[in-house]
């Protein structure tokens, strides 16, 4: 009797919950596994992912350049600008988004490892153990990117844990997660065996991100005694991987670049994906989720048409614009000198405002609707087949001394679908020729193609860090900006040949023709044409300097021979180095 | 049929054989102001009796020998033997002592004399004269150490209730309330009308029979009981107005177009020519001082609003069965536009003894609420700054046929634009359109049974169902709208909450002999609660679709989400016991305890322990004390216990899983539902019990033959095992744990009086008054840490260093951090000004900290502030402290009540000492803060604020001539922030003192021969005005404000309060009401 009691008195303080799980269970099988893992992607599916860490956090550079005010404003304007504080609310929106994933990601590969399809060697499951650690490892990329050393934990948390962890070496965990992903590679899938194809994370995504990582971790990076450095004892075997990876991938799973450099991107915003083509993974936006369009994109202004409003927070620099050849099809697709106004009129755009073209909201299957502004649905691209040929060729460089046959092949596959056949004797092969003169000049001809390839695609920043290029390239985008402006102002010098002015017009079919794009033109206004001020606008005719875009942009950097190092990298938020109790400091940097 | 109908022909059988034998005595029962309806009278020994009539009046048929008791609350109960009389009257005497107040504690009552124990009682009667619409409102400055706050004046807001501060740092520190022995969730479901007291149990000893969730006190109300004798009707009712009381000054159209023209010149020549496009050119800029604009403020709450309240009682029986049933409607207009709820109480009560030794008693309440409209916090699209910040005017496009859309090109177009960013606040209240639909069902029902003599066994039980029917529109113009393709979206939520209870009682009296009593309590209760919800939401219905017909017809929409949810019940198993013991009836001993075991807590932390004890001596009743004819009555009381708090969330113990599609991935783009953590903060097996340790001392008095009385308390409590939800590094993947860590204090005294200041003939004039002062201090957090930041987010990120809150260790809670003000920069911190660049340079060694606040470059007349630590930069690391503290030192409550004749009128303040509010419109209304083209408060106009154009409408540059334009400034420039850069400092931090006359009630008793003729036994009227008066400095709407701003309208952060943000102003209500007794 008392017994009887005693029980169900301990039953009645233990009541069932219905609409719980433990870990056991979801890991059981494959449809509730799946669903754990859907919840570390989702995490890309945050503020903090979609108009921060992917975008916002990846200017300033030489490309994507974000519009700074006249004094800091403790918003994304002062991490473009170099001048981010330890108050900075999205430092601390983008760290914890980064550890919840992290944790999510530990919790998911802990009930993996612990279920017995998992130790059945299941296929799915592996697969999914495959997304989990590669997830994790994305993070954990992005936090070394912006931070530097960070805590590391690869268990789920759990009471009783050590939660002061203090800074890892960022070499250390670099290692760790390529080697995690080294090991899971061979057991996952292709994206088309993927019931989501490039949508989930794929092996030749993976095979493409192990490269990435190790010419991540055999490159440079800024440390807190502000010296940029690299590994030099192995940071070849670094590069050695990176080309093996690369090489694998085209081995076993060659893939083919649409023949259209557009097309990649319109595919995109029509909710397209090819398999086997292009794009290796792209995150997966569903319906009204996701910014691109948004602050990443074609500027839509609002009006009574049904594709509301577009912003486009970053935009391309005028040096970049200008440094295309203007027979590449990639000018036109990545750099828009126009946008749709209210009433959908196409109209010109400044010098400093040339927004990214690859997206546009007004493309996507069904129009999002008159109010909308976020929540394009438009999927974000983290690997191209493209970034893959262009790692070879920069490992290949590397490794030995100077181009291959092999480096200026993978060279050659991305030119020629940048020009039409008929410029390729030039734009192709005698540039590749000219190229191909020494290791620096064909290694400068990377930097300067992965820029043509990438622009708008927030690659640049880590690029250029891991080149130790990121002072260099954004001094001389300031010196161009302004050289371009006092010659466009004075009609002599090395860009007076540019546009000073674009003359337009604005044509009753709500298009917009322009006179002149990529050159002066001499003798005023032709009849009907409205002029802008292109060019010219770079110099300020009231202070008789250089305009606010370059004064500001880079403010941060003040140094016009780009020979010290930039300060990339982010404070941590203070709110960290409280609840760390002492284990975390912004030490260093000069913070 | 057949069955049931036997017995009541036996019973009727017994009746009348019965009545036979007996004779009938009539009479009349009054007291010394006349006759008292309703007193009980009984043949002593049986059940036979009847009541009073509206006269005094009883008819009744006695057995020979029979001796009748007469029985009224509040008078002496006299037994008269009938022996050869036929008509018997009797004068009873009132008991003058309150201490013959019968008290309710925890599964019993008793007389207050015999209270050893801290508890503070509120009369129905006290409440009766005053249109309430809550329990809540009637308490507000009754009790001292009850702080009630309204944080905000919206129709249906849930005030927040506080004993002696709360001692939880972030757990809710609500009390609990417990209606006729029951506890309940909340007090709305009660009718005010119905409420016969409320006590107010404050200390350990008091509360610990409640245990584990007596820490923060308990609240009883006994509701009117059903009344044997004649069916009394009765009837109150009141119609109320309801008006804006305050209405903040803006800028003039004058002012505005001359302060956005301002702001133009001092950016740029393009902003200077978009403002002549819309406004016209400076030159004409006068005109607008023939323009009245739209008050917006009025637009959104300046409403009058008519509510009214109905309530119908109906009340009889006999000595045996008892019932009476109360129906009340209250419809309730708020001041915003289309803000209002309706509440329908119906409540039926029945007592029957079903033998001399079983009783059965019977509640069931149903209410039913209605509230609509979006209110003006938490997610609520239309803010109080929209009333202030919309434009009062629109420019030229007032002036200009548009000829309609159609014909709008070019210019025009822009016109269109520029008027449709002017949202009508009106419309934007109208895109928030929600509706609540609550309903509660509640069936209460006891039997007791005198066992023995001295022994009696309750068994209680109780269901409480609510049903939430929750419906919300968002309209294009929302947020949530444009981020979701800019149609509207609707959302249904439907919620199920239900709790079960059953306790168990066995009392027993022992007789010890003449001078020690003692009674024993024994019991054991189960609890158990759950809510289930089921979410439904809905995207992309017709933008001509209006909300009630969007919400009959779900099928137009697209679905887009679709969830259920049934978490773990609430469980909790009791066992306690109480011994009274009392020597000579003058030395009182009370020991309580109490085991509560807690589903919410992990295996090994279930059980708490609960005890307590408290003793009190009858002073007066001593031989010494005869001699002293001041003092009528002195109770001395001491008391000491341990009470719990168990209030945390689910799932805190254990990790676990639950599905969501909040924000998922969209793989073949289609949201893919995923398992996340079923808590967002991380499990700790180790969570355990809050205990708060009080300690009491309390003197109850009478003086002068009990004219005066009062009490006297002193406490002093300390919670530890705090149940804080701290924050941990995010590197674990949560920001926050649970744990219990630390120690909170709370000391305070309270002083409590009532007295008869007049009573002459027909005049009566009482007065009330109490005081308390608490002093809350945090005496320990974890081992490491010395304090914990916290943000009031009512900026969000905007905010320049978004922590505004402290709670540090040796402190008071409630610390608001920021920045100081230094007024403003003057002429001579500047040495030139440089033409070329247009900016001013700075003097050296002074600081600028253009890099805070935002706006126009560093310039004479910019906001300025200190540089705390003197390093030259002013920084969010080092140049902010404390500024303001929410807590008040003092609060109370004062009121009289006169009666003349018919006359009655009483009047009540309340008023709060020492607190500081954090007043977040006066940042945001005294600048740009995200609003195109908007409006500011008045204290930013031309000749207060520094400005930088001079009549003609130059921008003057040249410090010295600055310094000629601007002879003495009262405000910085308000275009010293930037569009979204609020600053919290200094500025923002105001005197939160105030005294209200918070209700004055004029009434008239109409009695006599003319009303009774026509069936009423009693009629007032009467008339009251709430919030009458206001004394403050505060500048904003009104100083009882805590809003939460990320949480709904009637969420408190313990850890931020005293924040104003877009509180829903309270109204000044104008009540006429009647009384009527049939």
């Amino acid at each position: 009797m008392i017994a009887t009691i005693v029980a169900s008195c301990k039953k009645f303080l233990s009541p069932d919950s219905p609409s719980v799980y433990d870990s056991t269970y979801i890991f059981g099988n494959i449809s509730d596994a799946n669903k754990a893992v859907n919840g570390v992607y989702a995490l890309f599916n945050t503020d903090a992912f979609t108009s921060r860490v992917s975008n916002n956090f990846t200017g300033n550079n030489d490309i994507e350049v974000g519009g700074v005010s006249a004094a800091p404003d403790n918003s994304r304007r002062d991490i473009w600008s170099f001048e981010c504080t330890s108050a900075n609310a999205d430092l601390l929106t983008v760290w914890n988004n980064a550890y919840n994933a992290i944790n999510r990601a530990n919790e998911c590969i802990a009930g993996i490892e612990a279920s017995a399809l998992y130790k059945s060697n299941d296929a799915s499951m592996l697969q999914l153990e495959g997304e989990a650690l590669t997830l994790r490892a994305y993070w954990y990329y992005l936090l070394i990117n912006n931070w530097g050393d960070v805590p590391y934990k690869t268990t789920p948390s759990r009471d009783g844990d050590n939660f002061y962890l203090s800074k890892t070496d960022r070499n250390v965990i670099l290692t760790n997660i390529i080697n995690d992903l080294v090991t899971i590679e061979p057991k996952m899938k292709w994206a088309d065996q993927l019931d989501y194809g490039i949508e989930r994370i794929n092996r030749e995504f993976v095979m493409g991100f192990i490269a990435r990582l190790a010419l991540e971790r055999g490159g440079y990076a800024l440390y807190p005694d502000l010296t940029m450095k690299r590994s030099d004892k192995d940071y070849l075997d670094y590069y050695n991987m990176a080309n093996a990876y690369c090489r694998k991938l085209m081995t076993l799973k060659p893939h083919t670049l649409d023949p259209s450099f557009s097309n990649v991107f319109l595919n995109e915003c029509k909710y397209i994906k090819p398999l086997n083509s292009d794009v290796l993974y792209e995150v997966a936006f569903g319906p009204v989720a996701g910014d691109v369009g948004w602050c990443n994109g074609m500027r839509v202004d609002a009006g009574t048409h049904q594709y509301g409003t577009g912003s486009a927070y970053l935009s391309l620099s005028p040096s970049y614009y200008h440094s295309f050849d203007t027979l590449d099809v990639r000018l036109p697709a990545t750099c828009s000198i126009i946008y749709y106004s209210s009433t959908l009129q196409q109209t010109p755009l400044s010098a400093t405002s040339i927004t990214p073209a690859k997206w546009n909201r007004m493309l996507v299957p069904v129009p999002l609707g008159t109010a909308s502004s976020k929540g394009t649905g438009i999927n974000w691209p983290l690997m191209r087949y493209s970034d893959v040929l262009l790692m070879l060729a920069e490992s290949e460089n590397e490794i030995n001394n100077g181009p291959t046959a092999d480096a200026k092949d993978a060279l050659r596959k991305v030119r020629q679908r940048a020009f039409p056949s008929s410029a390729w004797a030039t734009k192709v092969e005698g540039y590749i020729t000219t190229v191909s003169a020494s290791k620096q000049t064909f290694f400068d001809a990377i930097v300067d193609e992965r820029g043509w390839e990438f622009g708008g695609e927030c690659l640049r920043k880590y690029d250029l860090a891991r080149w130790n290029y990121y002072g260099k390239k954004v001094a001389q985008a300031r010196n161009i900006t302004n050289q371009m402006g006092i010659d466009a102002n004075n009609g002599t010098g090395t860009y007076s040949n540019l546009p000073d002015v674009l003359y337009y017009k604005l044509n009753a079919d709500k298009t917009c023709t322009f006179y002149n794009r990529y050159a002066k033109v001499i003798g005023g206004a032709p009849s009907g044409y409205s002029t802008l001020n292109w060019l010219k606008s770079l110099y300020s005719s009231s202070t008789g300097g250089p305009s606010t875009f370059a004064l500001y942009s880079w403010r941060g950097y003040p140094d016009n021979s780009g020979t010290t190092p930039l300060r990339y990298i982010l404070p941590i938020h203070g709110s960290i180095i409280t609840d760390s109790h002492g284990s975390l400091k912004n030490d260093g940097y000069g913070f | 049929m057949r069955k049931q109908l036997l017995p009541l022909f036996m019973f009727l059988l017994v009746y009348s054989f019965t009545w036979a034998q007996t004779k009938q005595v009539t009479g009349k029962v009054i007291d010394n102001t006349g006759a008292i309806t309703g007193v009980n009278v009984t043949v002593k020994g049986t059940t036979i009796g009847v009541a009073t009539d509206v006269d005094g009046n009883f008819k009744l048929n006695v057995p020979p020998n029979a001796t009748l008791v007469f029985r009224f609350i509040g008078y002496k109960t006299k037994e008269v033997a009938v022996g050869g009389q036929t008509q018997i009257n009797v004068t009873l005497e009132s008991e003058s002592s309150s201490l013959n107040e019968v008290v309710v504690v925890g599964y019993g009552t008793q007389k207050r004399g015999d209270l050893a124990v801290a508890v503070s009682s509120v009369q129905g009667k006290d409440i009766e004269v005053n249109p309430i619409t809550s329990v809540a409102e009637a308490l507000e400055g009754h009790v001292p150490g009850l702080q009630v706050t309204t944080p905000d004046g919206s129709p249906n807001g849930n005030p927040i209730i506080r004993l002696r501060g709360g001692g939880s740092v972030t757990q809710d520190n609500s009390p609990i309330y417990i209606v006729d022995g029951f506890e309940v969730p909340d007090l709305s479901n009660i009718a005010p009308t119905d409420i016969e007291s409320v006590d107010v149990l404050k200390d350990a000893a008091a509360t610990a029979i409640y245990g584990s969730r007596g820490a923060n006190g308990i609240i009883q109300v006994t509701t009117k009981k059903a009344k044997a004798g004649r069916t009394i009707v009765s009837y109150n009712g009141y119609g109320q107005i309801r008006t804006f009381p305050r209405e903040l000054q803006v800028l003039s159209p004058y002012e505005f177009v001359l302060a956005q023209y301002e702001y133009a010149r001092i950016t740029s020549q393009t902003a200077v020519d978009n403002f002549s496009k819309y406004f016209g050119a400076y030159g004409d800029l006068e005109l607008y001082k023939n323009q009245q604009g739209t008050d917006w403020q009025k637009k959104l709450f300046g409403n009058a609003t008519a509510s009214q309240q109905h309530n119908l009682s109906i009340t009889g029986g006999n000595q045996t069965t008892k019932l009476s049933l109360n129906a009340s409607d209250n419809k309730n207009q708020g001041l915003q536009v289309g803000s209002n709820y309706e509440r329908i109480y119906l409540d039926f009560k029945l007592n029957h003894n079903i033998s001399d030794k079983l009783m059965l008693d019977l509640t069931t309440r149903f209410s039913n609420t209605i509230a609509n409209g979006g209110g003006t916090s938490g997610s609520a699209t239309a803010k109080v700054g929209t009333g202030i910040t919309t434009r009062p005017v629109n420019g030229l496009a007032d002036f200009i046929d548009l000829g309609g859309s159609a014909a709008a090109s070019g210019n025009d177009q822009d016109y269109a634009d520029f008027l449709a960013s002017t949202i009508n606040p009106v419309t934007l209240a109208a895109q928030d359109w929600r509706k609540n639909i609550s309903k509660i069902f509640t069936l209460q029902t006891a039997l007791t049974w005198k066992v023995l003599k001295n022994l009696s066994y309750r068994t209680q039980g109780s269901v409480d169902l609510g049903f939430g029917d929750s419906k919300r529109y968002y309209g294009p113009l929302t947020l949530l709208s444009t981020n979701n393709g800019g149609l509207p979206l609707g959302e249904i939520t439907l919620t199920k909450t239900q709790t079960y209870s059953w306790a168990n009682t066995l009392t027993y009296n022992f007789n010890i002999g003449k001078n020690n009593t003692l009674t024993v309590l024994g019991g054991q209760e189960i609890r158990t609660s759950q809510s289930s919800s089921n979410y439904n939401r809905a995207r992309g219905f017709d933008t001509s679709l209006p909300p009630e017909k969007l919400f009959s017809n779900f099928a137009s929409g697209t679905p887009d989400q679709l969830t259920s949810n049934d978490p773990q019940a609430n469980n909790i198993a009791s066992f306690f016991g109480r011994v009274n013991y009392a020597y000579k009836d003058r030395y009182l001993l009370t020991f309580t305890t109490r085991a509560d075991g807690s589903s919410v807590f992990g295996e090994g932390h279930k059980w708490g322990y609960f005890p307590a004890a408290a003793f009190a001596w009858k002073v007066t009743d001593e031989p010494f004390m005869k001699n002293l004819t001041v003092i009528s009555d002195l109770k001395a009381r001491l008391s000491y216990g341990a009470v719990g708090n168990n209030r945390v969330g689910l799932y805190l113990t254990q990790p676990t899983f639950s599905v969501s599609v909040n924000r998922p991935i969209g793989f073949g783009d289609t949201n893919q539902p995923y398992y996340t953590f079923a808590s967002s903060l991380l499990p700790n097996p180790n969570l355990k019990w809050e205990t708060t340790i009080t300690r009491n001392a309390g003197l109850d008095f009478g003086l002068f033959n009990n004219r005066l009385t009062g009490s006297l308390d002193l406490y002093s409590n300390y919670t530890k095992d705090l149940l804080v939800t701290s924050n941990i590094p995010s590197s674990t993947g949560f920001a926050q744990q649970q744990q219990n860590i630390g120690q909170t204090s709370n000391r305070g005294i309270e002083l409590g009086l009532s007295g008869v200041i007049i009573d002459k003939k027909g005049f009566k004039l009482n007065g009330i008054f109490n005081i308390a002062m608490n002093r809350s201090r945090v005496d320990k957090l974890d081992g490491n840490a010395t304090e914990i930041i916290a943000s009031s987010g009512w900026a969000s990120t905007d905010l320049k260093a978004t922590d505004d809150y402290r709670v540090r260790v040796g402190q008071t809670l409630g610390l608001i951090y920021g920045y100081v003000s230094d007024g403003m920069y003057t002429v001579d911190d500047f040495s030139s000004y440089n033409s070329a660049t247009g900016r001013y340079v700075l003097k050296p060694g002074v600081p600028d900290d253009s890099g805070i606040t935002g706006g126009i470059s560093t310039r004479p007349g910019s906001a300025k502030l200190k540089d705390l630590n003197g390093d030259g930069v002013i920084d969010a690391a080092n140049d902010r402290q404390v500024i303001g503290s929410a807590l008040p030192k003092a609060t109370g409550g004062f009121g009289f009540n006169a009666s003349y004749k018919g006359f009655d009128l009483y009047t009540f303040f309340t008023w709060s000492y020492g607190n500081q509010i954090y007043n977040t419109g006066k940042i945001a209304f005294n600048q740009y803060y995200r609003t195109t083209y908007g409006n500011m408060l008045n204290t930013e106009n031309y000749a207060s604020r520094f400005h930088y154009i001079d009549a003609a409408g130059n921008q003057v540059t040249d410090l010295a001539a600055l310094a000629a334009l601007n002879p003495d400034p009262k405000v910085a420039s308000p275009f010293s922030y930037g569009n979204a850069t609020p600053v919290a400092s200094s500025l923002a931090i105001e005197d939160g003192s105030f005294l209200r006359l918070s209700n004055v009630t004029l009434g008239y008793t109409i009695s006599g021969n003319f009303t009774r003729r026509i069936g009423i036994s009693r009629l007032r009227v009467y008339g009251t005005i709430y919030n009458a008066l206001l004394f403050t400095k505060y500048t904003g709407y009104d100083p009882e404000v805590s809003t939460s701003p990320s949480g709904s309208s009637d969420s408190y952060n313990q850890l931020t309060p005293g924040v104003d943000y877009s509180a829903y102003p309270k109204s000044r209500t104008y009540t006429f009401g009647l009384n009527v007794t049939f």
